[in-house]
């Protein structure tokens, strides 16, 4: 019986200690977000997402070779690996112009986030590439 | 791409140049031994080989956040054994201590070139194929290697003036704020991917030290310069400076200061 109470109590601990660590942020719900990075650019290179809220980047890329996203506005840096997807959060943000880049190839492959109010959306943005000549 | 593999090659490298530049300002005072210093640098571009072959994998793990909690786990260890390191140059200097300390210092090594090694080695190896920038990527290593030699001799003259001339632990405090550095490096990859809560930068001292200058890369590989942070991350930072100054420069037994004061009382 001591044995039990003694056992409930530490999973007691255990699981505030859980909750502790792992903050509502964690389980929060994020606006999706998805840019593709093909041929060293990426689509789309504009990206509006509403101020003071933090949004899940997914960005996928189609090169044969890697890229780090990288924004000094956003204090960002990560590499996505070939034929890869990588998830960045940002924000919250207030209005402004954010840019962001990729490090492995710097004049090419470029964008900017724009935080401006919108309407909420619920659901990700599927973006469809087009192949169109001049990139972006 | 010249500029860009310079570039890409200071920001990665520098680290590893200067954690070498602190180790060996310190190795004649704590009697490191050199060959297990090699043993370290061997072993971490072993490991740095090894991460590059199966960090596609690791990044995908987690909802695609295996590669930022694989790295914080790293930051925090190398944290933790420089702590160590520099705890245990207080205790008695004896053959065993000598001995582990060098292992420690190793240890330190290894690990900081797997963590800066791999990401160059993605970028050069991922662009080395292209036959019109081999040659590019050929002049930027070299030159990015001088330039880091350069700065990391600059440094290893810096701690021994600071050492002989100002206060004998300089080596050691500098080690400490690199440490914290690391520290801060772990809350920016957690802020990326929503563990820890992010909020609105406090200050921004771009105008003053852009993060990205040159200046800037030596700042921010020597004690983790952050030019826009947030309050989480000064908070974490400090937290992390004075662990390590308690842990470190203080006594063993600091409860003892006390008991001195009632006997002096």
């Amino acid at each position: 019986m001591k044995t039990a109470t003694v056992f409930i109590k530490r999973t007691h601990i255990i699981s505030l200690f859980i909750s502790l660590i792992f903050s509502p942020s964690v389980w929060a719900e994020r606006t999706e977000y998805v840019v593709e990075l093909k041929d060293h650019l990426f689509f789309p290179a504009v990206i509006k997402i509403p101020p003071n809220e933090k949004v899940k980047l997914i960005i996928y890329n189609r090169d044969t070779t890697p890229e780090e996203f990288d924004s000094f506005d956003l204090n960002r840096e990560k590499v996505i690996f070939p034929n890869k997807r990588a998830v960045i959060f940002i924000g919250p943000l207030p209005e402004g112009k954010y840019h962001f880049f990729g490090e492995f190839n710097p004049n090419s492959a470029k964008g900017t986030i724009i935080v401006t109010p919108m309407p909420k959306r619920k659901k990700a943005i599927k973006v469809i590439v087009k192949n169109s000549v001049g990139g972006a | 791409m010249l500029i860009n593999t310079v570039l890409l090659f200071l920001s990665n490298s520098l680290v590893i140049f200067m954690v070498l530049a602190l180790l060996l300002s310190i190795k004649n005072k704590l009697q490191l031994c050199g060959i297990t210093l090699i043993c370290g640098a061997l072993v971490g571009v072993s490991f740095m080989s090894l991460l590059w072959l199966y960090i596609d994998e690791i990044s995908q793990l987690f909802d695609d956040t295996g590669l930022e909690w694989f790295y914080a786990c790293i930051h925090i260890l190398v944290y933790i054994l420089i702590l160590h390191f520099i705890h245990h140059s207080n205790t008695s200097v004896n053959i065993a201590n000598n001995n582990k300390q060098s292992w420690y210092a190793g240890a330190i090594l290894a690990f900081v070139i797997m963590l800066q090694g791999t990401n160059f080695l993605i970028y050069f190896v991922g662009y080395w194929s292209q036959t019109d920038v081999a040659n590019a990527l050929f002049i930027g290593v070299v030159l990015g290697t001088g330039i880091c030699i350069s700065i990391s001799i600059l440094l290893y003259f810096f701690c021994i003036f600071l050492n002989e001339r100002f206060y004998g632990r300089s080596t050691e405090v500098i080690f400490i704020l690199f440490a914290c550095g690391l520290f801060n490096k772990t809350s920016d990859l957690l802020l990326q991917i929503d563990f820890l809560p992010s909020s609105h930068m406090i200050f921004d001292v771009n105008f003053i030290v852009r993060e990205k200058s040159e200046l800037g890369h030596f700042l921010k590989a020597l004690f983790g310069y952050d030019a826009s942070p947030t309050l989480l991350q000064i908070g974490l930072y400090l937290s992390a400076l004075l662990i390590a100054f308690f842990w470190c420069l203080f006594p063993e037994k600091p409860w003892r200061f006390t008991r001195v004061k009632q006997v002096i009382s």
